[in-house]
């Protein structure tokens, strides 16, 4: 492989020197090699070693039709290099099973634009918020791809959607956008062992390791040698489980605001159904068991009944559950043209989740789900402050209707207690320098249980095709924090994309 | 009766036709004031004169003191809003070249209040979202060249006081890009423009125009201690018949040794753009 590698590159790296957008009649391609590096601060382990192809071709034979496609396709050798991370290469890489969402062919649709009608049909990605750094109304629309948590932009993580979007234009500003998703794709968690791998996967995959473990071991000598079967538990491919959105919006003077709706589906946290079938149960086994623990197999069942343990031979079904969900909100944005406040742009976006489904702790460690109310909204403040110095504030909060479920909060994707109440900040400060050749960048993100992550980078262009980003992500808190459960996992990142 | 009134308004359409279907500006009153002679220019640089502007594409080069040279594309197309809903421009500019700015695209809205920033929409292809931005500062750099945003966007009659300060005849500009000579011995009205903003990022600018088209051949840029830092040139397309189209703009930094320089296509004036296609769905379409 590495020879054809080779091969490929002393080929192609002279004519790639050369290339540059390629645009001829009604065809235009174009697109980039780019080389992602992450590694530990104190240098010890890679983060990643990504290599991609990005390609896209554009044929519009008239103006009103359109044909895209989009592939992007990448290879991450940190899972070849780092040992600790064999488990999760073998989860995520090579049972396909567990990726089939995340395909090289990233968009591929059909477009047609008429003076109050657009269509676009096909894989694509929709974006209905506005808000930096934070989903608030996307997320019920396409699904996200964690394996790097929310550290890249939102446009290289949101997994596609097969989708009719239809936008209609009555009026000169106001539009009403519908779209029909008749595709699923739940979230895409990075598996245990992988740098960004969630707490609440790391303490499921520790209750499935211990029950693997007793599975082996058994009681009184015996193995109990439990069958496990998991299941994906996707919605059937069939028109009623689409997603169905519409959005209208409008521009009133200086203000725009739309209204969303989107019946979809809870994909980033499906509820985890367990069942045991105890009539795969071991007969011999279980006598066996009766007889070293000097019982009856009545007095068996009732003492394994009480301690809650499946007999041997039983059947453990894992399902994941997705629930539907109606999901109403809105988004607004108004720039002060004049005025005292002259210059300054004030946005928001908000979120009401029916009848959601979240995730907490039982009493007795266990995960279980249950129906919450959400409310969630953003309010952010642009400003330029000097000359060519942006600032970007916003103000967050997501607000469960439910506080608790029997005295047990409900709990973040890290696995750490959630207030009823969470309030997060963040500030976005970005300028240029040189001609608008270096691009530094800063976000910061604060939670209210000190909860923090902070992203400096500095992007340059060297060229009409050459550019490089260097950068860090900084996370901190609480081990059960939404970034804090990364402490250990600050990265430092090198980009080299070379465009064409 | 009637017949007369049939003919009254077939001509009144004529003429709103002939009004609404020219290219090219009105002529500069005879012995015109400095005020007069601005605002015919602001016309000019707006296109104020025809209905939409359509260009073919934007070539904008950079070139450092070093003569390293970058290269940037896009494609650009106006409706002249002529005072409707307090509107002067819908603007809409796209970036397609280089591949890692392609896409990036502004809708820009001016009102003709000179007091009111404009209303800007931004396509970000990195997030496939547009956000609505507050107007950059005047004073920044567009698109990273030694233009600034108030030269090449947002400036316009009202932002500064004008004085004639007689007539000359301009020299010639040799571009920095070509080395070609331009508008060697025009007669010119000189004016000095002093920005009401103070203090700004210049003191005063001394505008060269041609008295013979009322453009804005050269201009040169003075700092508060009297050095002038800048120089812009604008060469357009003037023929006797036809369309008048803004060819070259170009900026020289005395300062930085920085030139840059605007290559623009003549496309189409005219050609029916509707409201409706300077409004936000149009920028989630990413036609460019």
């Amino acid at each position: 492989m590495k020879k054809w590698l080779i091969v490929l590159l002393v080929v192609f790296l002279p004519g790639l020197a050369q290339a540059t957008i390629y645009q001829k009649g009604p065809v235009t391609v174009e697109g980039y090699i780019k080389s992602e590096t992450g590694v530990y601060p104190d240098f010890h382990k890679w983060i990643k070693i990504m290599n991609i192809v990005d390609l896209r071709g554009q044929y519009k034979p008239r103006p009103w039709l359109s044909f895209y496609g989009h592939i992007y396709k990448w290879w991450d050798f940190a899972y070849n290099q780092e040992d600790a991370y064999a488990p999760a290469h073998q989860a995520m890489y090579t049972n396909r099973e567990t990726w089939q969402g995340i395909s090289w062919v990233r968009e591929v649709y059909v477009d047609f634009f008429s003076e109050y009608l657009d269509i676009r049909a096909g894989k694509q990605l929709i974006t209905w918020g506005t808000a930096d750094g934070i989903r608030v109304l996307d997320k019920y629309v396409n699904p996200l791809d964690w394996r790097e948590f929310t550290l890249k932009p939102w446009n290289e993580i949101k997994i596609p959607l097969w989708t009719l979007k239809i936008e209609f234009q009555p009026t000169v500003n106001g539009s009403l956008q519908f779209l029909l998703i008749p595709d699923f794709e739940p979230d895409y968690w990075p598996a245990v062992g992988a740098p960004f791998a969630i707490g609440t996967s790391k303490e499921g995959a520790k209750m499935m390791d211990a029950l693997l473990n007793f599975s082996r071991t058994g009681m009184a000598g015996v193995p109990f040698d439990y069958r496990i079967i998991s299941h994906e538990g996707r919605p059937g491919e069939k028109w009623g489980n689409s997603k169905f959105g519409v959005r209208w919006r409008d521009v009133l003077g200086s203000f725009e605001y739309t209204l969303n709706y989107i019946y979809s589906w809870e994909t980033e946290s499906p509820e985890r159904v367990t069942t045991v079938d105890t009539s795969t149960m071991d007969p011999q086994k279980f006598q066996e068991l009766a007889m070293r623990m000097h019982m009856s197999p009545t007095e068996l069942q009732n003492f394994l009944h009480s301690q809650g343990i499946a007999p041997p031979g039983s059947t453990f079904y894992f399902t994941k559950k997705y629930h539907r969900i109606n999901v109403w909100g809105g988004t607004f944005s108004k720039t002060f043209v004049s005025g005292f406040l002259k210059g300054l742009t004030l946005r928001g976006e908000f979120a009401y989740v029916r009848n959601d489904y979240r995730t907490y702790r039982t009493k007795d460690g266990k995960f279980k789900w249950a129906k919450t109310d959400c409310y969630n909204y953003v309010i952010g403040l642009d400003k330029y402050i000097v000359t060519n110095w942006l600032a970007s504030f916003q103000f967050i909060q997501l607000i469960n209707s439910k506080k608790d479920i029997d005295g047990q909060p409900f709990v973040w994707p890290s696995g750490g207690a959630m207030d009823k109440v969470e309030t997060l900040l963040t500030l976005r400060v970005s300028t240029d320098f040189f001609h608008e050749r270096l691009k530094p960048n800063i976000l910061i993100v604060y939670g209210d249980d000190n909860d923090w992550r902070i992203s400096p980078s500095f992007y340059f262009e060297w060229g009409d095709h050459l550019t490089t980003t260097v950068g860090a992500h900084i996370l901190e808190g609480k081990e059960s924090g939404l970034h804090g459960q990364f402490n250990d996992s600050k990265e430092l990142y090198f980009e080299v994309k070379y465009s064409f | 009766m009637k017949k007369i009134l049939f003919f009254l308004m077939f001509f009144l359409f004529l003429g709103s036709l002939g009004l609404a279907m020219t290219c090219r500006p009105p002529d500069l009153p005879p012995h015109p004031t400095a005020e007069q002679i601005m605002q015919h220019w602001f016309d000019i640089k707006f296109t104020r004169f025809v209905n939409d502007a359509v260009y073919n594409g934007v070539n904008l080069i950079m070139i450092d003191k070093s003569g390293y040279k970058r290269e940037k594309k896009a494609v650009r197309k106006r409706i002249i809003m002529h005072g409707k809903d307090g509107f002067d421009y819908k603007d809409l500019i796209a970036i397609t070249y280089p591949e890692y700015s392609k896409g990036l695209a502004v809708l820009n809205w001016a009102y003709m209040d000179v007091n009111k920033q404009n209303d800007i929409w931004i396509w970000l292809p990195s997030m496939k979202k547009i956000r609505k931005v507050s107007q950059a500062e005047g004073d920044d750099s567009f698109m990273g060249t030694e233009f600034t945003v108030e030269e090449v966007t947002t400036r316009r009659y009202g932002y500064e006081t004008y004085e004639l300060l007689g007539e000359e005849i301009f020299k010639g500009y040799k571009a920095h890009y070509n080395k070609k000579i331009y508008y060697a011995n025009t007669p010119c009205y000189k004016i000095k423009a002093v920005p009401k903003k103070n203090p700004w990022y210049y003191t005063y600018r001394i505008v060269w125009i041609d008295k013979n088209t009322g453009i804005d051949v050269y201009e040169e840029y003075y700092d508060k201690r009297g050095r002038k830092f800048k120089e812009i040139f604008h060469y357009f397309d003037t023929p006797k018949e036809g369309c008048w189209w803004a060819r070259i703009w170009e900026v020289y930094n005395f300062r930085t040794g920085h030139s840059d320089t605007l290559l623009i296509e003549p496309g189409r004036y005219n050609s029916g753009l509707k409201e409706r296609h300077f409004s936000p769905r149009i920028l989630e379409r990413q036609e460019w």
